[in-house]
């Protein structure tokens, strides 16, 4: 097994809940986007690193807000999500058969302290995402980049060969093998710049050199951080960002039950106000019942993966029977009623999500909602196992262990004994990512980086994302299905690409790692104030960069 | 040679007791509660649901209980847990079991050492007690509650959790005990009937089990009796931030704090489990003052 470390990061799991809601009430798209305003962003993280390197923030979301990318995403309601320039004036020019990728900068760019933006800038903020001090960030780069693999940052280890920057305005990246996704993949927090005079990683996280439209004003650990306007910030060469409120704060720490009780009283400064946060099962109940609030609410498309991981690697689960055994066993539809029924998400039977292009409907283990009880005993009984006991790890929030004990009492009725083990996130987290692997069962969520489907496949089954950070967390290793995933990688072609994904969606089901359980769909609340709040159906979470306020 | 003088008392204890009925109520709550504790599979199964299995046809399409007051009808007594549509009776029935269990257990443990500890520590005085005093001070300003939350996630899945509860609220629940303790053994020292043991060459064994064990066991009971709703509640904490029984076992505390979230839209859920930790804390409380009372006049209230 190869253990890249540069596999740190992958992806946004819903618990990375750095992202935010627009609410989608506002069909009063010809207002445009108002300008001024506090508008006032309520979210569960104690901490916003806005450092670049160790971010996996979306395009979209708080970090869109201050830095800019060499690409970035248009998202708008009921359309697909594009790739599209920002720092630079295409979203990539290819040569050497997908292997080179050339990009130009748009002119007249500059930070919020009047300097110039460069393409220099841009590679040293690549270059610096390699430290090992600054890992965590988005890290789909580092495995593709020539070179990447034995690189350490520019701290320690120079430069970067494979990045070349001729001039001022120019910057090439040279990849180990074909990439078709590149121009996703420069949208990622890692291909902002990052001037080499102002950077102090220790500090960076809190003092970013804005190129965006806001800049941080101040910033209270814990408590706050409030972005004001950076009037060097040129709305000529942005496309996507509108910009309206003149301040931005972000109340840190705000438990979500009680932003969403916030929200739905919708009082005072709170009517200019938005939560980062799902809206919680019990407040989706209790908005149903208050007209207000329900207009106010924002559910996006069925999105994201929620999903069971059978540890492959562990005691009878190394069994396929037993696997399959379990498919059929496992209660989706109570998982989806602890989920928040209906508005929680639709039942799921495939790997790649819906709305990603190439996607094929199937479904191997037809079990109907709640489960083949019958057919999961005979399959335990043909692999010889009369019982089993095996222990699910799951997070210690109500919301998580409802969820646990919907996968338990569903296996339960087939004989397969579950022992819920609660932990912290961060103990968790670790759990599954780390290199021990002690656990049997876990419900975890996937959202994929881009919309493609290499983003709902390569990171969760490639078996050199098992352990050392990676998300593989059912910890799959199987030759044919790694030899699949490189070569759908280095397909340049969109659709022989996605019939690849698709074929490896299948393949890898048919040895049943995980159970698909439901497309979650993600519910957003904000206040009467808010304007041009939408999510779209990639990525199942609201656009910041185009949200404005009532005047 | 008249070895304990007891004053006549006016009255039996159990007389005095039996005439305060704040504390018979709290006796009499407790024995009911303890028989809905043994009985609970009984009771569910006369209900006829048990804690765990789900029932998603009491639910409507978003997961709260259909009908009124979070469900309550003939078939579920108290309503059904929302996202789940398990039955709330057979839970709150069931929680029973853990609380008592936990808390009982818990108290044993901490009265057992208390004792231990008290009775060495004011017997034998001098270092011993020095030591044995600073264990104590350094325990009862111990931050335990993040103790336990850092050994819920270390001790391993198959170790039961119950135990581990018991185990961890009962050691460190003894302290206060062996303050009280230690306390009442440096008096009894000094009294006649003790001395005049000592000087006739009685053994330590001897005066600890005839004199000292026999004088204290009044206090020991009412400490006992008052300390077992502080268990009660404590496992009732860890359960309500999530370090406590693992689900689905039925405990009070959980069920509050995933009722907490639902207070809007179903306070039904919350009120069950709710009144049923409230009485069981109260009846003790009510039980405990009233032994007190009758075991110990001087502090009776005139």
């Amino acid at each position: 097994m190869i253990r890249r470390t540069a596999a740190v990061a992958l992806t946004a799991l819903l618990t990375l809940a750095a992202c935010g809601a627009n609410s989608a009430d506002d069909k009063k798209e010809s207002e445009g986007s108002a300008k001024g305003g506090k508008l006032t962003i309520l979210t569960a993280q104690t901490d916003i690193n806005f450092d670049p390197a160790k971010s996996q923030n979306l395009a979209i979301t708080t970090l869109g807000l201050v830095l800019r990318r060499l690409t970035t995403w248009d998202v708008q309601p009921g359309k697909p999500a594009q790739v599209v320039p920002d720092l630079a004036t295409d979203t990539g020019t290819s040569s050497d058969g997908g292997k080179t990728w050339t990009y130009t900068l748009k002119d007249g760019l500059s930070y919020a302290d009047g300097s110039p933006i460069t393409s220099k800038d841009i590679k040293y903020g690549v270059e610096r995402s390699f430290a090992p001090e600054l890992s965590g960030g988005l890290g789909y780069h580092k495995g593709l980049l020539a070179g990447g693999d034995k690189y350490k940052g520019p701290y320690t280890g120079g430069e970067l060969s494979s990045i070349e920057t001729p001039d001022d305005k120019t910057i090439v990246f040279h990849l180990d093998a074909a990439y078709g996704d590149w121009p996703w993949i420069v949208s990622m927090p890692a291909f902002t710049p990052v001037p080499k005079a102002k950077d102090d990683p220790k500090t960076y996280t809190q003092k970013p050199v804005a190129s965006g439209p806001y800049e941080i004003e101040t910033y209270q650990q814990g408590s706050a951080v409030t972005l004001k306007r950076n009037p060097k910030w040129d709305a000529k060469t942005d496309t996507v960002r509108t910009a309206g409120p003149d301040q931005i704060v972000f109340q840190l720490g705000q438990d979500t039950t009680v932003a969403a009780q916030r929200l739905i009283a919708d009082a005072g400064d709170d009517r200019n106000a938005f939560g980062a946060g799902f809206v919680p099962p019990a407040q989706l109940v209790q908005v149903q019942s208050n007209p207000s609030a329900k207009q106010r609410l924002v559910t996006s498309d069925a999105g994201a993966l929620a999903y069971l991981a059978l540890n492959t690697q562990r005691g009878p689960l190394k069994d396929v029977k037993v696997r399959q055994a379990v498919e059929y066993a496992v209660d989706k539809k109570a998982f989806q009623v602890a989920s928040g029924g209906a508005t929680g998400g639709d039942i799921a039977t495939t790997l790649i999500t819906p709305g990603i292009a190439g996607r094929q409907d199937y479904d191997l283990y037809p079990a109907g909602p709640s489960g083949d009880v019958a057919k999961a005993k005979q399959l335990l009984a043909e692999a010889g196992r009369t019982s089993l006991d095996l222990t699910l790890l799951s997070e210690n929030d109500s919301d998580s262990l409802a969820k646990a004990q919907a996968i338990q009492q569903g296996l339960q009725r087939a004989g397969i004994k579950v022992t819920i083990k609660p932990a912290e996130e961060s103990t968790v987290t670790d759990t599954i990512t780390g290199d021990k692997g002690d656990y049997d069962l876990t419900v975890s969520s996937w959202q994929p980086d881009f919309p493609s489907a290499n983003g709902n496949i390569q990171p969760l089954f490639q078996s050199s994302e098992i352990g050392g950070g990676g998300y593989n967390i059912s910890r799959y290793s199987q030759p044919e299905v790694d030899k699949l995933i490189e070569q759908a990688l280095a397909e340049t072609d969109a659709t022989k690409a996605q019939a690849l994904w698709a074929q490896a969606d299948k393949r890898i089901l048919t040895d049943a790692p995980v159970v698909p359980l439901i497309y979650t769909k993600n519910s957003f609340l904000h206040g009467s104030g808010v304007q041009n709040f939408f999510v779209a159906a990639f990525p199942a979470y609201p656009n910041y960069l185009k949200v404005s306020l009532k005047q | 040679m008249v070895v304990d003088i007891p004053l006549a008392p006016a009255r039996h204890p159990l007389r005095r007791l039996l005439a305060d009925r704040w504390a018979v109520a709290g006796g009499a709550t407790i024995l009911v509660l303890l028989l809905v504790a043994v009985a609970a599979p009984l009771l569910s199964s006369v209900e006829g649901h048990d804690p765990y299995t789900y029932d998603l046809s009491a639910l409507d399409d978003s997961g709260k209980p259909l009908g009124r007051g979070g469900g309550i009808s003939g078939d579920h007594w108290f309503g059904v847990e929302p996202m789940t549509g398990r039955d709330l009776f057979a839970i709150v029935v069931h929680g029973a079991r853990t609380s008592l269990l936990v808390g009982v257990g818990a108290t044993l443990i901490a009265v057992a050492i208390g004792v231990l500890v008290g009775v060495t520590a004011g017997y034998f005085g001098g270092w011993f007690d020095r030591v044995l005093s600073r264990i104590t001070d350094v325990l009862l300003g111990f931050p335990w509650l993040v103790f336990v939350i850092a050994l819920g996630a270390i001790a391993p899945a198959r170790f039961p959790k119950q135990l581990l509860l018991v185990l961890v609220i009962g050691l460190f629940g003894w302290p206060g005990i062996a303050r009280v303790v230690r306390g009442q053994t440096m008096a009894l020292k000094q009294r006649t009937f003790v001395v005049a043991s000592a000087a006739l060459g009685a053994g330590t064994g001897h005066q600890l089990r005839r004199h000292y064990l026999p004088n204290l066991m009044s206090t020991i009971i009412v400490y006992a009796t008052m300390t077992i709703p502080g268990m009660i509640g404590s496992e009732a904490a860890l359960s309500f931030l999530g370090v406590g029984v693992p689900p689905p076992t039925p405990a009070w505390g959980r069920t509050i704090g995933e009722a907490i979230a639902w207070v809007q839209t179903d306070p039904m859920f919350l009120v069950f489990p709710g009144a049923a930790l409230f009485l069981v804390t109260l009846a003790f409380n009510l039980f405990g003052d009233g032994l007190r009372d009758a075991l110990d006049p001087r502090t009776a209230k005139r």
